[in-house]
């Protein structure tokens, strides 16, 4: 029954954010005659606010923090529908509920709450992941930035690539191999702040921000440090477990809304004497499309809850569904693109960036070679 | 007659433009502007050194300065030239002036041609090319709505045209529009040159796009009461359809032998990568997963190329080739766009920073998926070709030992 109740709040929870990207978001970014690439900062404070307002803000950060606090499985259902929209897939509802707070910031103490957590909830920001090097789907074991102690500091030598979200983020958390007393190595989290750092920015696929930070002799003090020595990995690999469902549920998110444009433009656009939509080749497409959505919405749904009750194999059910969600979403994108032909390829819709940002999205938190490994890895 | 080997002519044609490629070309792509091309003060003496060596402009006749040469040739040429977003410009045969000029050759009055061809032929000057209209399907041009009526001795065009690429810059339009539409729906439509300094002619915008590596953007365009005088009709009345297809035919063995040379690049991007790049202690290329992508890859472009070479060999005897061309232009597409997939996939998210010159490619490769002649259009044709040929039990353009 206390199912019930909840999936009641879950629905009037999604009606709330349905309306708040129709009455606020859509408007936010229609400008005609312009090609919108992002929003003002002026524009997201004001999201931020009537966000506020809805009682929407930090889905995840506890709400004796300032948050929603919001279950995993909650959140994937919420960020599909706050996806729906041009910059849908990397800023669902334009940034307004702020930014993200990983699962492991549960483990700050009280001080690092106050000093990190509470004043980004405030300033609408979240926290960035600092955990790839060469590539964006490195081993986890196999990471080489280090740390040395020094007196109650550690000193951090190494680099990070591929961090996402920095511009939405306050702080951030690095994973770093701590060398310990005997000379073996250990994986741990310490907080940073971006400030701290020399960063730099790349732009991927002409549309999406990705930073990369060199750690020259950066000193952090012990104090700093999220969760214990030798617990960084786990930590984080469950941050990626968690990032993953969320991406799959957003990718099904504008993918869900590309469907949309596509039966839309098919029942209006004439060829040959009849509309798109009468040609099997299009209504296959469409069909398919709304098929292999659902598939992956469950997908995502069940790695939701598997991650939640870590149930056995929850890390792969994280993948699974991330792979079945991007690689989905980015065919449905391409279908239809494919069915709006010019109006597909340019950028007067926003399927133009979907089709760039699910590209992104496909290699983004783990591709499909690495997760095929760990799947027959597991089922061997 | 089966013969794979270009002549020793082809030879050292492609061998020299290999050369300028790799010294000239390659090098200089980094100066590239999104929509714009290379500046002029670099595009130049590039395009000079491209005329001293004989390889300029491919497409056209030798009286217009062009290297008057068949279609395989031609194909070869455009593959080497094509693997770079700045080779057709620098080669003197980009779109969409090398499809104009060759309407020029093939229907301008010889005033026309002194006009307009001789100047474009040397890229003293740029074109555009305006069919395609936002308000009916591209897939169809003999449903377009833009008219031209005639008064007195001049003609009066009114229409709304998008994808007119190129128009920002270009010196002159080819418009495609209505003359009479009474007629039957093949002959309907008529060709003119509209200078674009003509007050009815208005580039509305450029459209954003998903792609930039064309110079002078997609545009929208429109010509409002605009009067152009009756000399101006390129070809001859009701012969628009005809000779818009006729401008698409050698430009689909030119765009399809262009994708092979920029899959074949992505391709070679991704060899190198996975070559280098270690992942633990092996190279990505000792994974059978992207031994699987290069073996993949290299089929699907050997098939498209030699499938292309065929269309071109065809049309080099003086068939039309509808079907081969059709088919080149949709599985030549697909190819490309699958191989840049790989490519990009094998590299991860490195292959979409600008490091690489991958996600320019990813992104401009969509659109040949679309523009002349959608993937389903093509099929389409080739399909009612197949089955033709089936229930009239002729199957004489097969190259298949084996009959069917």
């Amino acid at each position: 029954m206390s199912n019930t109740i909840v999936d009641i709040e879950l629905e009037i929870l999604k009606k709330t954010v349905h309306a708040f990207i129709k009455d606020h978001v859509l408007p936010a970014e229609h400008a005609p005659e312009k090609y919108v690439k992002e929003l003002s900062e002026e524009v997201v404070a004001h999201l931020q606010t009537e966000a506020k307002k809805a009682g929407l803000q930090a889905l995840h950060a506890k709400q004796e923090w300032g948050g929603t606090g919001l279950s995993l499985s909650a959140r994937a259902v919420l960020l599909e529908e706050a996806a729906k929209h041009r910059l849908g897939l990397y800023h669902p509802a334009g940034d307004a509920f702020g930014g993200d707070f990983p699962s492991f910031l549960d483990k700050c103490s009280r001080e690092q709450i106050d000093k990190y957590i509470k004043p980004a909830i405030s300033l609408g920001k979240g926290c960035f992941v600092a955990v790839w090097e060469e590539q964006e789907d490195n081993h986890l074991d196999s990471l080489t930035t280090t740390a040395i102690k020094d007196g109650t500091e550690w000193i951090i030598n190494g680099h990070k690539a591929f961090i996402q979200n920095m511009a939405q983020s306050s702080f951030g958390v690095i994973l770093v191999n701590c060398q310990l007393e005997n000379g073996d190595y250990q994986p741990a989290l310490f907080l940073l702040e971006a400030n701290q750092l020399s960063i730099k920015e790349t732009v991927m696929i002409d549309v999406q921000s990705t930073h990369s930070i060199v750690l020259e002799n950066i000193r952090v003090n012990d104090c700093q440090r999220v969760g214990a020595i030798g617990e960084g990995t786990a930590l984080v690999q469950h941050w990626l477990a968690e990032a993953q469902v969320l991406l799959g549920a957003k990718s099904i998110g504008i993918a869900t809304k590309a469907l949309e444009f596509g039966k839309q433009y098919a029942m209006i656009r004439i060829t040959r004497g009849k509309p798109l939509a009468e040609f099997p080749t299009i209504r296959t497409m469409l069909a398919k499309s709304f098929l292999n959505l659902q598939a992956a919405r469950l997908m995502v749904s069940d790695a939701a809850k598997k991650i939640e009750s870590k149930e056995q194999n929850w890390q792969l059910a994280a993948q699974m569904a991330k792979l079945q969600a991007t690689e989905t979403a980015s065919k449905v994108i391409d279908d239809i693109v494919q069915i709006h032909g010019g109006s597909g390829f340019a950028g007067d819709l926003p399927i133009e960036r979907w089709y760039k940002e699910i590209r992104i999205a496909r290699v983004n938190l783990q591709k499909a070679e690495t997760i095929m490994e760990n799947i027959a890895d597991i089922i061997l | 007659m089966f013969h794979f080997t270009e002549s020793e002519e082809q030879r050292r044609m492609l061998d020299k433009a290999s050369e300028i490629m790799v010294k000239y070309v390659f090098p200089n792509e980094k100066y590239m502007v999104p929509h714009r091309g290379l500046p002029d003060e670099i595009l130049k003496p590039l395009q000079q050194i491209v005329k001293d060596n004989g390889l300029w402009a491919a497409h056209l006749p030798k009286e217009y300065g062009g290297m008057g040469m068949g279609f395989v040739s031609l194909g070869l040429l455009s593959e080497v030239i094509g693997q770079s977003p700045i080779g057709p410009y620098i080669f003197g045969s980009m779109a969409p002036d090398a499809g104009n000029g060759e309407i020029l050759v093939h229907a301008a009055t010889e005033d026309q041609k002194e006009k307009y061809l001789r100047p474009l032929a040397n890229y003293d000057i740029r074109s555009c090319f305006a069919m395609t209209e936002p308000e009916v399907s591209g897939s169809d041009p003999r449903t377009l709505q833009g008219t031209a009526v005639k008064d007195g001795d001049e003609w009066v065009i009114n229409a709304h045209k998008w994808y007119t690429t190129g128009a920002e810059g270009a010196a002159f339009a080819i418009a495609m529009v209505v003359t009479d539409p009474a007629a039957d729906p093949y002959h309907r439509t008529s060709l003119f040159i509209v200078d674009t300094d003509n007050p009815g002619f208005e580039i509305v915008r450029e459209v954003p796009v998903l792609g930039d590596h064309y110079v002078g953007g997609h545009c929208e365009v429109r010509f409002s009461n605009c009067r152009i005088p009756e000399k101006n009709m390129l070809g001859r009345r009701g012969e628009g359809f005809k000779l818009a297809q006729l401008r698409l035919g050698p430009g689909r063995i030119t765009h399809a032998m262009r994708w092979i040379g920029v899959a074949r690049r992505s391709l070679n991007e991704m060899i190198d990568y996975s070559l280098t790049k270690k992942d633990g202690k092996k190279t990505l290329a000792d994974s059978q997963i992207i031994q699987n992508y290069i073996a993949d890859s290299e089929a699907e472009i050997q098939a498209s190329r030699l499938l292309t070479l065929h269309a071109a060999w065809k049309m080099d005897q003086g068939d039309e080739s509808r079907k081969e061309v059709s088919l080149i232009k949709f599985y030549g597409a697909q190819v490309l766009n699958n191989v840049i997939d790989r490519a990009i996939q094998t590299l991860g998210m490195y292959g979409l920073t600008p490091n690489t010159p991958l996600e320019g490619l990813y992104r401009e490769a969509r659109a040949a998926r679309i523009y002349d002649g959608a993937d389903e259009v093509h099929r389409m044709v080739v399909a009612r070709h197949v089955l033709k040929e089936y229930q009239e039990k002729e199957r004489l353009n097969e190259p298949a030992a084996v009959p069917k």
